[in-house]
């Protein structure tokens, strides 16, 4: 495969990625939903309709903020000299802007919306499945050739692979 | 060529994704075309006419009310009822007296003139059978009855208005009296009984209002604001709820609440039945709400020491709400909010792994009522009263009272606890599958 | 067909040190092995010790499994043993290889006489024969021990025992021997040696050779540098070269050779190559380590003739040809002549010289620029490897302290210096064109310039820069099953450097 097509699988892999997540966490968060929920408040029907829309966006923004990393290490962090390659400061501190982003817009958002009141679970579910999931889970598969290594945690997962593939060829 | 396919397999997921996750398909769980019936009777609506039917007690008896001039409230009664009747819609006179007859024209009018009492039986049962539910039927009356001709009354009373969720009031109005009455005692001697101008001996003659419950608060308060009250005047409404407006779930604050939600799955017309989900079921749910004792304007007397609760378990079953056959684990609450005077706290509990039918649309139907012995009539009536006593002299007859008034009202009462079941607060709540 | 290599003198190991880079780079048409050899009488000469370091570090890195069908490290080379071949001993001037004290007296003593002064046949030969071939000649004559004088085989001398007995196992398999000598015609050694062991390789494979099956080629080097011995007692007295008599050195040898070659035919193709601006030679030196001229263009049309020598069928080898350049005064790369390579199935294709020598010269240079910095710190730990896919995918685990990775490092080194040379401004009066200017930064580290990578070579956009390499170099699989090792990992560097 040449890298361009690999690019658009890449993208199109974070991208799915992304959708399968925030589907998990609507189902999720409606699950949690019921454990926070009053009787005297909001309908559970009323809040999925507005904790949809919290979802699309924390999706959303994980999602560019993922890209952000996947874009700068595809077309921007380029390599002249062999020091400072690895760019893991960099991936780090993207993944601390998105665990940041997964507790500040839906933070902001409840705040602006009178009918959502969410739990302190639903901030956990959102750092687990679109800070600690989508995010680490597309840099191990996603990020460019260049710094495929960079995600801690990446070099057990693809130079295996990539050992494996060279052996069977 | 292989990996292409597996691009391609990539591609139409995600774009089927894409598509769910615009048209939202599948993610809305959407149970509204399960009609749920409500358990409550049907709202009154305000009707913006309502037909008045009066009622005129044409035996002799209530002559004595139209002789003093004085002070004398009952002579203009015809004109009076017939301004509030013409208000509130259309307005129709009848007379009675072992039959009724209804009246032509103006002759109403001449229930102030002594002549136009000649009706030698009083029949108030025949009355009850005349007249329409839907309409706001208006009897006047001194309620000189006899224990067992009032009980036959009371029957159809209960049957027709308090058994249908309708009202009954009675309003007691004090007027100079100069006549005979009859019937007195045990061996029903005839008195002659005269008030003078002293208003503390007037004797009361009584309106019975019956209808429906809008009607009859309608019609009381239109008497309130066109007659001033120059003598001494009395209300009493009986009903099934015993505050303006019965606290349910569509008006009552949920104060707290466990393992339970709001859910909005079915399609329940009647606000006052809620919709909740369960979180968990094999964990208690529990809700807790407040309301806020506001007696109902003439009214019995509600005492909140006494009061008495129900809680009970049904099951959706053909579109008909039916008892459960499951031992639950229900217990439902009232005390008083330390916090707030005047407020109350309904606390409901239960297991719903134990209490509710997997699978079905469950519903729990709690009540708060007054015992017996909580509900109570006002000193009015009391002080109305007369006993019927064997062998009464005349001077032992006091014609500003109403013989057996009390046993009359309270069996009024009683008709309509046992019937209408009159309740200080209702929860509804409907479980969803 | 086997090919074999003499150099012979100074200039012959500048052509050396040329040819081992175009034999590194795959230059070479087919993948036979080449047989190399050096005549120097001056062992401790610094042309012939920078050339042959080059060739000794590919000679143990070419171990390097980098796989099939790839034109990295291709040509395998086998040094003669000894690799250098001294004519004479040490502290040793003619009399004494020419046993003149027997023939003292005698008309053949009295002859040599006259053909020697005495300065000529008392200078010590240790730092060769000092410009004068006509030493050189006598002694090679006599050494050479290729055969004894009534034509049977030679005593135990190596390495011409070996040599000569490769050359008749390649006859009997079928195959052709290409033997390809170069030296100068001007200087001492070379001078001496191109006639004199073309001779002698004539006659010892006379039946080979009129068969067909020994084919003789010369690179003679014609005048190209020039350079003013200082006047200081250090050298008045002594016997050494002088730049000024080149020219007409040259004019009688290439009489010489003129006559020669068509009375006996004895090269089947000569490559005469000068250059008419003789480059200034900053340094003089006698001989020994401090003669050390700087690469220069004719050193690479040298071994670029060898090549065509190499990769021609023997019926054009009788063609005269001439190779000129484009633009006066500048040399680039389209005035290089192309290669041509045979397939495994008796194709013949065409490549440029630039395509294949370009995309060599990038993998140098990354390797230089990319691994070599970091290889050990990668390998010992002291820098994190997920910094560098291309050590985890190739390298890690791997033992890289190994002396065949030491001497490619070396290599990459000579490789630099001698790029920059070749390129070198302030020696040449040329302007040679085939590298950016200041693509080499340093050499001693060589250092590159990153910057120019992409565009290092001349009139060409390459778009391989540094980044690009990693990107490739990170990304790509060595689908080649009999690349393995660190040469696995060369061959991916080498192909990730190919212009696309």
């Amino acid at each position: 495969m040449d890298r361009n097509k690999r690019t658009i699988l890449e993208i199109i892999v974070i991208l799915a990625m992304f959708l399968i997540l925030s589907m998990i966490a609507y189902f999720a968060g409606t699950g949690l939903a019921k454990t926070f929920l009053k009787a005297g408040g909001v309908t559970l029907g009323q809040w999925k309709d507005h904790y949809i829309a919290l979802v699309r966006i924390m999706g959303v923004v994980a999602c560019c903020i993922t890209f952000v990393w996947y874009f700068s290490a595809r077309f921007f962090l380029k390599i002249t000299y062999p020091v400072f390659v690895g760019k893991r400061t960099i991936w780090v501190i993207i993944g601390l802007l998105n665990l940041i982003s997964c507790v500040v817009v839906p933070f902001f958002y409840v705040r602006s919306d009178s009918i959502l009141k969410i739990d302190v679970t639903i901030y956990l579910l959102f750092l687990v499945l679109f800070g600690i999931l989508g995010y680490y889970a597309s840099s191990i598969f996603a990020t460019p050739a260049c710094y495929k290594y960079t995600p801690i945690g990446a070099k057990s997962i693809r130079a295996a692979k990539y050992k494996k593939r060279s052996l069977k060829e | 060529m292989m990996k292409w396919k597996w691009v391609s397999y990539i591609g139409v997921l995600f774009f089927i994704l894409v598509g769910l996750q615009l048209t939202g398909c599948g993610l809305s769980e959407s149970a509204n075309n399960i009609v749920v019936p409500s358990i409550f009777a049907q709202q009154d609506i305000k009707k913006e006419k309502v037909n008045v039917d009066v009622y005129w007690d044409a035996t002799y008896s209530m002559q004595g009310y139209t002789t003093i001039a004085s002070g004398n409230a009952y002579r203009n009664l015809p004109d009076r009822l017939e301004d509030v009747g013409n208000s509130m819609g259309d307005t129709k006179f009848f007379r009675f007296g072992e039959t009724v007859q209804p009246l032509e024209g103006r002759e109403h009018r001449k229930f102030s003139e002594a002549s136009f009492y000649n009706e030698t039986v009083t029949a108030i049962h025949t009355v009850i059978d005349s007249t329409d539910s839907d309409h706001l039927s208006i009897v006047v009356t001194d309620l000189f009855e006899s224990n067992s001709d009032w009980s036959n009354v009371a029957k159809k009373i209960k049957e027709k208005y308090f058994a249908q969720h309708l009202a009954v009031a009675i309003v007691g109005i004090k007027n100079p009296f100069n006549g005979d009455i009859f019937d007195v005692g045990l061996d029903n001697m005839k008195f002659n009984y005269n008030s003078g101008a002293d208003s503390n001996k007037y004797r009361p003659f009584y309106m019975m209002i019956l209808g429906h419950e809008n009607d009859v608060k309608e019609f009381l308060q239109r008497w309130k604001d066109k007659n001033a009250a120059s003598n001494e005047t009395q209300y009493l409404l009986l009903s099934e709820n015993l505050m303006d407006q019965v606290p349910t779930l569509a008006t009552m604050e949920i104060v707290d609440s466990k393992n339970v939600f709001a859910d909005e799955k079915l399609n329940i017309a009647d606000k006052r039945m809620k919709e909740f989900g369960i979180d968990a079921y094999g964990d208690q749910a529990m809700i807790m709400t407040r309301f806020t004792y506001k007696p109902v304007i003439d009214g019995c007397k509600v005492d909140m020491g006494k009061l008495k609760t129900s809680i009970q378990a049904q099951v959706l079953s053909d579109g008909v709400w039916q008892p459960t056959e499951i031992d639950g684990d229900l217990n439902f609450q009232i005390k008083e909010d330390n916090e707030r005077p005047d407020d109350y706290l309904l606390t409901m509990s239960f297991t719903p792994e134990k209490t509710l039918r997997k699978d079905s649309i469950n519903l729990i139907h709690a009540v708060v009522e007054p015992s017996y012995n909580g509900f109570t009539l006002p000193d009015w009536v009391r002080n109305w009263n007369m006993e019927n006593p064997a062998g009464v002299t005349p001077d032992q007859f006091d014609g500003s009272k109403t013989i057996n008034f009390m046993h009359l009202v309270q069996s009024l009462k009683e008709s309509a606890l046992d019937a209408a079941k009159p309740s200080l607060a209702n929860i509804t709540l409907v479980v969803s599958k | 067909m086997s090919f074999y290599f003499i150099s012979i003198g100074g200039s012959g190991a500048k052509v050396l040190e040329s040819l081992t880079h175009l034999c590194a780079a795959g230059m070479f048409p087919t993948e036979e092995k080449l047989y190399v050899m050096a005549i120097d009488p001056d062992v401790g000469n610094g042309n012939l010790a920078r050339s042959s370091a080059a060739l000794h570090c590919y000679d143990s890195f070419q171990k390097f499994q980098t796989g099939s069908h790839t034109p990295l490290f291709k040509t395998k080379v086998e040094l003669a043993n000894p690799f250098v071949w001294n004519p004479t001993e040490h502290d040793k001037c003619l009399d004494d290889v020419m046993s003149y004290q027997a023939y003292k007296g005698t008309p053949i003593g009295d002859l040599y006489e006259v053909l020697y002064t005495k300065k000529e046949r008392s200078t010590l030969l240790n730092e060769g024969f000092r410009g004068h071939p006509s030493i050189g000649a006598a002694v090679m004559a006599k050494k050479v021990a290729l055969h004894d004088a009534d034509g049977t085989a030679a005593g135990d001398a190596e390495p011409w025992k070996h040599f000569k007995l490769l050359v008749n196992q390649d006859a009997k398999t079928g195959s052709v021997a290409k033997i390809f000598l170069t030296g100068s015609v001007f200087g001492g050694t070379g001078a001496a040696g191109m006639p004199t062991i073309a001779k002698l390789l004539q006659r010892t494979f006379k039946t080979l050779y009129e068969e067909g099956k020994v084919l003789l080629g010369g690179g003679l080097i014609l005048p190209y540098f020039s350079f003013s011995p200082a006047k200081t007692d250090a050298f008045s007295g002594q016997v050494y070269a002088s730049s000024e008599n080149f020219l007409t050195s040259t004019q009688a040898a290439l009489k010489y050779y003129s006559v020669k070659n068509k009375e006996e035919d004895i090269y089947h193709a000569m490559y005469f190559i000068g250059d008419n601006i003789l480059a200034p030679v900053q340094k003089f030196s006698v001989g020994s380590s401090s003669q050390e001229n700087n690469a220069h263009i004719v050193d690479f049309y040298g071994a670029l003739a060898a090549i065509d020598f190499f990769q021609s069928d023997v019926h054009k080898l009788k063609q005269c040809s001439y190779i000129t350049h484009a633009e006066d005064g500048r040399f680039s790369w389209s005035d290089l002549p192309n290669i041509v390579l045979k397939e495994e199935n008796g194709q013949q294709i065409t490549v440029p010289q630039k395509e294949r020598l370009a995309q060599y010269i990038r993998f140098v240079f990354s390797y230089v620029h990319l691994i070599k910095p970091v290889l050990k710190q990668l390998s010992s730990g002291r820098v994190k490897g997920y910094q560098y896919p291309w050590f985890i995918d190739y390298l890690e685990g791997l033992n890289i302290d190994t002396l065949e990775v030491k001497n490619f490092e070396e290599y990459t080194e000579c490789f630099v210096r001698w790029l920059l040379q070749l390129e070198g401004r302030e020696q040449h009066a040329r302007n040679i064109d085939l590298l950016h200017p200041m693509t080499i930064a340093s050499i001693n580290p060589a250092k590159i310039n990153a910057d120019l990578f992409a565009n290092c070579i001349t009139g060409e956009e390459s778009g391989v820069t540094i980044h690009e390499l990693w990107y490739r170099l990170s990304e790509s699989g060595c689908r080649n099953e009999y690349a393995d090792g660190f040469g696995k990992f060369l061959r991916v560097l080498y192909d990730c450097c190919e212009k696309r």
